[in-house]
């Protein structure tokens, strides 16, 4: 008995691989709308926007999981009347000046490297549990009950000099104090 | 791996609960137009709001085609956030915070459970539970031994408590209801973590570790240890019922592209009394390919192995069992569920310290289902569903559970519902087998048929603002068929079928946030109880058979997060009298603290029964082999690693 359900799976697990399905995974997909969508939930210090037509700064640092994806969500969106525009780097440093960081990863940079090496500047930094669960950036995202959630550290959001509107803070599965 | 658990009541939690979720509702029938014609494009989705976004199922592949919140059924849904708030430790004390359970402790480690009446420790036999979809009750009496599921509270993601009928989607035994209780993905429960509640009573450690072997595959591993603590007897003293559960377990997840395989297994070993122990195993697998948008479909196949021995007692149940559904929407308006399976059960019992014996000692049951559920959306607010059950049992043949259910979203905030169902509960071992010969003689009901029970329920789950939401479900039944021991003369003893009778009632629960982090919370349920014997049954005068239920329960709770890292929960609940036999009713306050001192580190504090005083309270049985459940206290530690 113990044969046949063993069996099973096994047979399962030797199917060959489907075909990329067409079109895209609704995962990435909302993923990839949160790196905007969070945009107007955050304050970034004056010296980084300066005025209210300034483009924010959108980066993807590593092996980008997007590719498309992004630049398809992003087409025509702004945030708050800010133009955003879409970098994709190999890796980040203090200089590199991106509001928006999405710390994918790679050999090169880890995830932890690239969030070690934009702390202190004003970047809201993205990372996800699927690639790395150990690194966390400000936003984290995880999946709960099939769903696309997030957690939050708003001790390092203050670190980078953010501020975290609460409409975000509630909607996080935890949300990690600023309060040391 | 450092993973913080929920901290606050944030809408997470709340959306997690079926009731609650009406913002998810809300923003799910404004939604649904736009993402019904299939693949969501990224247009859509820059539309949607925050809430939206996060409240969007990304893989489609459910039990049900619709979310629990639209479900049209009196649903109960406890989160993993209210069980780490409540204190409680072990699966029957989670149950408690269902409105729609009656949870009765009998002693150090048996509960009589159940829902809309009949419960008492032999008629609790009438509620389905599952755990990762494993049946866990015992063919042998169709009730269940909560010793055997000693799973880590930690490890729950949810529990769905659905009272009425559920037999066409979970077939028979879902005669008054089903609890679905869900461990969380591996990939959720990642890294160490160590639990441990030492107490007057219970002492509790347990220990679990989950790692990420690659992109697609997640693992833990995890082992609980205990030592229960003793309860008192009715008549003063300690009753000597104190027991040590053992459990260990895994699960593993793989997942790619549409499909995931979810492999997982437990075993345990319980020390129960002096001499009497349950040993036992399981081992599950589960296959969930996503087809289409709208597609998809599952097999699980399970193995599952226990005994329990005692002095001069050995019982013995191995099973088998194989299910799979396929789903899949017709045409526009159809979403149909199509499925099936089989189960095969070795039972042994093996008496030879009193008369009472099975004969014959060792029996196989094979089951065998079919199963074809229709949800039609008649309209943009009306759904009916229609569905039917086949099944058949190797000894009563085949059974049918149709059911019919209407679900209206008759605004943005409240869904209205109705159903008729019919339901089974197949003859236990018990029923069937049981005989005794000597002073008093115990004839077997080898023609004992299945229970029935037609059941009439409607409700309403509405939102009536932001921050409050109500759900309340009426239901009538009409059962027939019903077990009684008939007194044939003077010591001759036979079960049968003839009882009948009407059973109506109401179940509500509400929340109410005043604060942001605050919430008060209260349930209720009423049941009125009709049952008579057939004419000519003769009248064994033991009423064991009706149950023993109270005409209603009320429980409230009040939830704070005092500071972002401390969060107090206290909770009372009154029960009502029993009457066959005269319990006197009871109310029970339990409280929690729990400190976040690092985010990797919580401290917490609980205390049970508080109103009692070192005597305890009665919750059910007479007053010879009563045990009463005294206050309880313990300090607990959580640490990840």
């Amino acid at each position: 008995m113990l044969a046949a359900a063993a069996a099973l799976l096994i047979g399962a697990a030797a199917l060959p691989a489907l075909p990329q399905a067409e079109g895209f995974p609704l995962e990435r997909a909302v993923k990839a709308t949160y790196l905007w969508k969070f945009g107007p939930f955050i304050t970034w210090p004056q010296t980084a926007l300066a005025g209210p037509d300034s483009t924010i700064h959108l980066c993807v640092a590593g092996e980008d999981p997007f590719g498309a994806v992004l630049d398809e969500a992003l087409a025509g969106q702004s945030i708050e009347g800010h133009p955003i525009l879409l970098r994709r780097l190999a890796r980040v440093d203090r200089q590199s000046a991106c509001h928006i960081l999405f710390a994918a990863g790679s050999p090169e940079q880890s995830v932890a490297e690239a969030l070690e090496a934009v702390r202190g500047t004003p970047v809201l930094t993205f990372t996800d549990a699927a690639r790395a669960p150990q690194a966390k950036g400000i936003v984290h995202f995880v999946m709960r009950d099939e769903r696309v959630r997030f957690e939050i550290d708003e001790y390092a959001a203050a670190e980078n000099g953010l501020t975290i509107s609460s409409k975000v803070l509630s909607l996080a599965v935890s949300v990690r104090s600023r309060l040391k | 791996m450092k993973r913080r658990h929920d901290r606050r009541i944030d809408s997470s939690a709340r959306q997690a609960n079926a009731v609650a979720a009406l913002v998810l509702l809300m923003t799910a029938v404004v939604t649904a137009p736009a993402l019904a014609a299939g693949t969501p494009t990224l247009k859509d989705l820059g539309i949607l709001s925050l809430e939206e976004l996060a409240d969007l199922q990304v893989t489609s592949v459910s039990k049900r085609p619709e979310p629990l919140s639209r479900a049209p059924a009196s649903v109960y849904v406890i989160t993993s956030d209210a069980i780490r708030r409540s204190g409680a430790t072990t699966l029957p004390e989670a149950l408690r915070l269902a409105p729609n359970l009656n949870v009765a402790r009998l002693d150090s480690r048996e509960y009589a459970i159940s829902a809309r009446g009949f419960n008492s420790y032999n008629a609790a036999n009438k509620l389905l539970v599952l755990i990762d979809g494993r049946s866990v009750y015992t063919p042998l009496h169709a009730g269940v031994f909560w010793d055997q599921h000693q799973v880590m509270a930690e490890d729950i993601d949810r529990i769905e408590v659905v009272s009425g009928p559920g037999g066409t989607l979970y077939g028979a035994n879902a005669f008054n209801g089903v609890i679905n209780v869900i461990t969380r993905h591996s990939r959720e429960t990642q890294g160490g973590l160590l639990s441990t509640q030492i107490g007057n009573r219970d002492r509790i450690g347990a220990l679990r570790y989950g790692g990420r072997i690659d992109d697609q595959t997640t693992y833990r591993g995890y082992g609980r240890g205990a030592r229960m603590g003793k309860t008192r007897l009715a008549t003063g003293g300690s009753a000597d019922d104190d027991w040590e559960p053992r459990q260990a377990g895994f699960r593993s997840d793989w997942e790619r592209n549409g499909d995931a395989v979810t492999l997982q297994g437990d075993f345990f070993g319980n020390d129960l009394l002096d001499g009497v122990e349950s040993n036992g195993g399981n081992i599950l697998g589960r296959w969930t390919r996503q087809l289409t948008e709208t597609s998809g479909f599952e097999l699980q196949g399970y193995y599952d192995s226990v005994e329990r021995t005692a002095p001069g007692l050995d019982e013995r149940l191995e099973t088998f069992d194989i299910a799979g559904q396929y789903t899949f929407r017709l045409g526009a308006s159809h979403d149909i569920v199509l499925g099936g399976g089989f189960r095969n059960s070795v039972e042994e019992f093996d008496n030879r310290v009193n008369a009472f014996v099975l004969r014959p000692i060792e029996d196989t049951v094979r089951l065998g289902n079919f199963f074809v559920q229709d949800s039609i959306a008649l309209g943009e607010t009306v759904t009916l569903t229609l569905g039917n059950k086949f099944e058949h049992n190797s000894h009563t043949g085949l059974e049918l559970m149709p059911n019919a259910r209407l679900a209206w979203q008759m605004t943005e905030n409240t869904l209205l519902w109705s159903a008729v169902s019919r339901a089974v509960r197949t003859p236990s071992r018990f029923d069937r087998d049981l005989q005794a010969t000597g002073d008093v003689t115990l004839l077997p009901a080898r023609d004992f048929r299945s229970e029935t029970v037609v059941a009439y329920e409607a409700g309403i789950r509405t939102r009536p603002s932001d921050v409050t939401s109500l759900s309340v479900s009426v239901f009538y039944n009409t059962y027939d068929d019903l077990r009684v021991l008939e007194q044939l003369d003077a010591t001759t003893y036979r079960f049968s079928n003839r009882m009948h009778g009407t059973t109506y009632g109401l179940e509500a629960w509400g929340d109410y946030s005043p604060r942001d982090w605050w919430r008060l919370s209260s349930g209720f349920s009423y049941l009125h109880k009709d049952l008579k014997l057939d004419p000519g049954a003769s009248n064994s005068g033991l009423d064991q058979h009706r149950g023993n239920d109270p005409d209603y329960q009320v429980s409230l709770r009040s939830s704070m997060d005092i500071t972002p890292a401390i969060e107090w929960d206290i909770g009372i609940r009154f029960v009502d009298n029993l009457t066959a036999p005269a319990l006197r009713g009871y109310a029970a306050l339990d409280t929690r603290i729990g400190w976040d001192v690092t985010p990797d580190v919580e401290v917490s504090l609980a205390g049970f029964n508080l109103l009692d005083d070192d005597g305890g309270h009665g919750e059910t049985r007479t007053d010879s082999v009563r045990r009463d459940i005294p206050r309880s206290v313990y300090a607990g530690l959580r640490m990840r690693f």
